[in-house]
Formats: structure tokens, C-alpha cells, sequence
């Protein structure tokens, strides 16, 4: 499933792919995977991420069911 | 001096370049001064599975190799032809596969320099090759003899360098269209 909600903290902040890598320190093709969805990161990732675009793991990486209210 | 002195000379010398040529290789295409490359951690697990079916090949392959060198009497490579072919095999699957999923280059690797590196170790081997060729060592009494591993190695530099421009060259598919 595509990380539509990273993309979009991305792009408020205008960054590029390759300078949220940078920041991070990994490589552009990690962004790109996550946001399309193909790569699951580890949470010490995730909390990198949170970090540099100023937001909470809850609002870029939790998936919330269907089913819950 | 007796024969074998001089070709544990030229072993010694030959090792002693090897990793003259390494740490300058090192020096020259790592961008932060830190000899070590650097993964991020999904490079890092495509790496583990490149190298998994790296293994796999050469395993098959000493298995394939073993199979031949005992069903027939006289195969068309000797025994270190067939290992280096075993070795480069492998190792093409396993760099064939971090290249496809974007785990070959580290980090902080000048990409272009390496490039050019593996360039100049494509046609160093060409050379090589032309040269055994022409001297009639390369293969003998329809065996191909050891100097067949520079033949290898062009193949290898080639295909990877072949590899890198299918996979970022402009022509190539590119899949992870920065967006913002």
C-alpha cells in the first residue's frame, strides 16, 4: 500500500526524495520504496523519518483497520 | 636462483599489487573518506539475498562440475578455468541482483568513478586476453587454459557495466520517479 501520508509531510516541508534521504542516510531508492509501498522499514527508520519531517510515527506510519471506530 | 623462487616472487608481487590496487580503488570512489561502504538497511537486505543466490550458483555450479568432470573423460576447460568461471558466475547473480534492486552502490560511493575503475579493469583484461589469444595460451590442445580468467573478468566488467546503464541510463527503465 502506497505511504500517501509521507509523501504528502514531504512534500509540505518541499522536500525532495533525495533530500529526505540525505537526512536520514539512506539511499533515494529507500524513500521511493516506502512511499510506493514495496519496502516495510524498521522502526528506527520510521522514527528518523518522524524526525526529520516534524511528525508523529501514529500520522506517517499507522494503518488503520477497517474495522476499527 | 631456482624456478620456484621466482614464482613465489611473482605471487608475492602479484599479491602485493592486488591490494596496492585495492586500497587505492578504496580511496579513490569513497566520497566521506570512510574505507568501509555504507548500506542503508534495505540495501542491506537485498544484499543478503543477492548473495544467497550467489551462493546457490556456485554450489550448482561445483555440483554441475563435479557431475562433468566425472561423466566425461576430457571437459573444454581445465580445473582452474572452470573455478574462476564457477566464481565469476556467482558473483554476477549476486551483483546482478543488488543492481536490480538498487543495494549496489554504497552510500558513499563516487558511482561514476567506479564506473570508469571497472572500465579500465574490463579493457586491462581485454588486453590480456587478446594477448593469450594471439600467444596460443589460451587454449591448448582444445582446452581452455587458465589465462581464460581475464576473458572472465571482461565478460563480468562488461555485463555490469551493461547492467548499470539498462538499469540507470536514460534509455533505462525508471521506475522511482522522483515526485514531490
Amino acid at each position: 500500500m502506497k505511504n500517501l501520508r509521507l509523501k504528502a509531510a514531504r512534500a509540505l516541508l518541499d522536500m525532495s526524495q533525495q533530500e529526505l534521504a540525505n537526512a536520514v542516510h539512506v539511499s533515494r531508492q529507500t524513500i521511493n520504496a516506502i512511499e510506493k509501498g514495496d519496502y516495510n522499514p524498521t522502526i528506527k527508520l520510521c522514527r528518523a523519518i518522524c524526525r526529520v519531517l516534524g511528525k508523529g510515527l501514529d500520522e506517517l506510519f499507522w494503518e488503520e483497520d477497517e474495522g476499527e471506530g | 636462483m631456482s624456478r620456484d623462487f621466482y614464482v613465489m616472487l611473482g605471487i608475492l608481487a602479484g599479491i602485493l599489487g592486488g591490494l596496492l590496487l585495492a586500497v587505492i580503488i578504496v580511496r579513490v570512489t569513497k566520497t566521506n573518506g570512510n574505507p568501509r561502504s555504507e548500506y542503508d538497511e534495505r540495501q542491506t537486505a537485498a544484499r543478503g539475498q543477492g548473495y544467497k543466490y550467489g551462493f546457490f550458483t556456485f554450489m550448482i555450479g561445483n555440483a554441475a562440475y563435479a557431475v562433468f568432470a566425472t561423466g566425461f573423460e576430457r571437459l573444454p576447460l581445465c580445473a582452474a578455468s572452470a573455478m574462476g568461471l564457477i566464481i565469476i558466475l556467482s558473483v554476477l547473480v549476486h551483483i546482478s541482483y543488488c543492481v536490480w534492486h538498487d543495494a549496489y552502490f554504497s552510500l558513499n560511493e563516487n558511482q561514476q568513478r567506479l564506473k570508469v575503475i571497472f572500465a579500465l579493469i574490463g579493457f586491462v583484461n581485454l588486453a590480456l586476453s587478446i594477448g593469450s589469444i594471439c600467444a596460443g595460451e589460451m587454449v591448448v590442445d582444445g582446452v581452455l587454459q587458465i589465462s581464460s580468467l581475464n576473458l572472465f573478468c571482461v565478460v563480468l566488467s562488461f555485463a555490469l557495466l551493461a547492467e548499470l546503464a539498462l538499469k540507470y541510463g536514460k534509455g533505462g527503465a525508471q521506475e522511482d520517479e522522483d515526485e514531490v
